[in-house]
């Protein structure tokens, strides 16, 4: 028999500054949801404004003093929102993670932003560059230029959050030619009315696995995340040891087994300059699980994944010039998608500090008849409730 | 107050409305804990998540008789979601707040003697600063 004994500690920041006799928080964070969000549930708050600062630190012990020690940062963003009960009397301070400003923005100029020429060459960006670019438009980090072709990391400062911005480091934007769509850079213009955020999105489609989100210290992250994850685990959980609930679920419904890939179009064909030409590639796997004819002939019946996106400059990487290649996407995509996809939510008492983009290890052979396998950390949830219910929510992705 | 075979030295009063505690020198004391406990299924591991105690209770079984015995039930019944101070038979006071006021399963009208004998179920969270 083994008995844990927790005992809750919390502490909501606002600017700093503890806010007394919080009732309740959760939070949640995501490479999926990218933008986090919290709640904290309180009696009452003097003079609350929009965009203060609010930190919460969650920590859990055997006794008060262990669980204080252990406390750490597990939401910082702002405050954006009140929703009020009339009785009993509560409030509930809504809280979205930093990237939450690049949503709220939106490019103002008719003519457009062309992105590319941000140093003034217009020779372009690498893709986490062009995510610094965005921050210093809707004010996530000061106006100043940096060397941005490798990763990107920048200390917290002021009203500014840290960022680690990690990235594929290929120089993106150069290659178009000056007769697309809205000006010299069609694909990396940012558009009248659009946000940041929805650039950071599109942007992040291409980039072979790199994701942009808040993680749970009120840094923006930016991490390669891939179908496959491996290395050494940050957290293990065993069946009957620490896994309150969870359930499995193994499918290859989602499953492609071919990725067509369409890149920004050159206006020459090869066959008939008439005719617009896009930059192309098609990748193909085999999939154990799919028909493909009485004769086994490879490819009978693709299930298919397309896109198309004018961001990618190349079809293969001896085509001339640079960027991402439509070549590198398709496999990258094929890679992620001809899988049968294994994913996990899993509850836990436990108050680790998880984050989405954490490497766990499950090990419960009897019970998900899972042998030490490993997953990503999709997304996790955090609820320390007034009477001292403690759980995180996560949810892991890998393949089988 | 009349005197009554029930009425025992307990008396005592919250706002100033007396009431007699019927035959329980010792009031029914409760403290609920918000203790989580969480089974770990799959082996003997359990996670006990200590959330601090609620409001020290007590709960009376009161006894009212006699002419006046129906005019002080609706006085409590008035002062029910109030903080006052409760004055123990002793003389000790405590501040406490009157979280619920419930008619027990027995009331009389002595006719006879133009009176209403009955009980009640009061309970009292007591309330503490420091």
């Amino acid at each position: 028999m083994t008995d844990i004994v927790q005992v809750p500690y919390l502490q909501v920041l606002r600017n700093g500054t503890p806010i007394p006799d919080v009732y309740s928080v959760s939070t949640s964070h995501g490479y999926s949801q990218a933008i986090a969000e919290a709640h904290v549930r309180v009696p009452h708050i003097d003079a609350i404004v929009p965009w203060d600062v609010i930190e919460i630190r969650v920590g859990l012990g055997a006794d008060a003093d262990e669980a204080e020690a252990n406390a750490a940062t597990r939401f910082k963003g702002l405050y954006v929102q009140t929703t009020r009960d009339l009785y009993p009397t509560a409030l509930d301070l809504v809280c979205k993670g930093y990237l939450v400003k690049g949503q709220i923005y939106r490019l103002s100029s008719h003519a457009g932003l062309d992105l590319t020429g941000s140093a003034g060459d217009h020779h372009g960006e690498t893709d986490q560059g062009y995510i610094y670019v965005l921050f210093k438009l809707c004010g996530l980090t000061p106006d100043v230029a940096i060397d941005t072709s490798g990763d990107i990391v920048v200390a917290a400062s002021g009203d500014y959050p840290a960022l680690d911005l990690k990235g594929t480091g290929i120089l993106m934007g150069g290659n178009q030619p000056t007769d697309q769509g809205y000006g010299a850079h069609g694909a990396f213009l940012m558009r009248y009315g659009e946000t940041s955020f929805d650039w950071i999105q599109r942007i992040d489609a291409i980039s072979l696995g790199y994701r942009t989100f808040d993680s749970i210290d009120g840094k923006i992250a930016r991490y390669l995340i891939s179908a496959i994850p491996s290395g050494a685990p940050d957290f293990e959980f065993i069946e009957g040891v620490d896994i309150e609930r969870a359930t499995l679920s193994d499918t290859f419904l989602d499953a492609k087994d071919y990725v067509a890939v369409a890149g920004y179009a050159d206006g020459v064909s090869e066959s008939d300059s008439a005719h617009v030409h896009h930059q192309h590639y098609e990748a193909r796997g085999f999939n154990p699980y799919f028909y493909y004819g009485e004769s086994g002939t490879f490819g009978v019946v693709p299930v298919a994944l397309s896109i198309t996106s004018p961001m990618l400059e190349r079809s293969v990487a001896s085509d001339p010039g640079q960027g991402i290649t439509c070549q590198q996407v398709a496999e990258w995509l094929l890679a992620e998608n001809n899988v049968r996809r294994l994913s996990v939510p899993l509850i836990t008492p436990r108050g680790d500090a998880i984050k989405p983009g954490d490497t766990i290890r499950i090990h419960s052979p009897y019970m998900l008849g899972l042998t030490s396998h490993l997953f990503w950390v999709q997304d996790v949830a955090l609820q320390l409730d007034e009477t001292g219910r403690f759980q995180q929510t996560l949810t892991g992705i890998g393949v089988a | 107050m009349a005197t009554s075979e029930y009425l025992t030295a307990n008396v005592y009063s919250f706002q100033g409305v007396i009431f007699n505690v019927l035959n329980d020198p010792f009031p029914g004391r409760s403290r609920p804990a918000n203790v989580n406990v969480v089974h770990i299924p799959g082996g003997n591991v359990n996670y006990f998540q200590l959330g601090g105690k609620g409001p020290k209770q007590l709960v009376y079984q009161v006894y009212l008789d006699a002419e006046l015995g129906f005019t002080y039930y609706v006085q409590l019944e008035d002062l029910l979601g109030t903080q006052g101070t409760l004055v123990a038979p002793d003389g000790a006071s405590l501040t406490a707040i009157l979280m619920s006021f419930e008619r027990g399963d027995w009331l009389r009208d002595r006719v006879d003697q133009g009176s209403r004998e009955m009980t009640a179920r009061a309970t009292f969270s007591i309330v503490e600063t420091s």
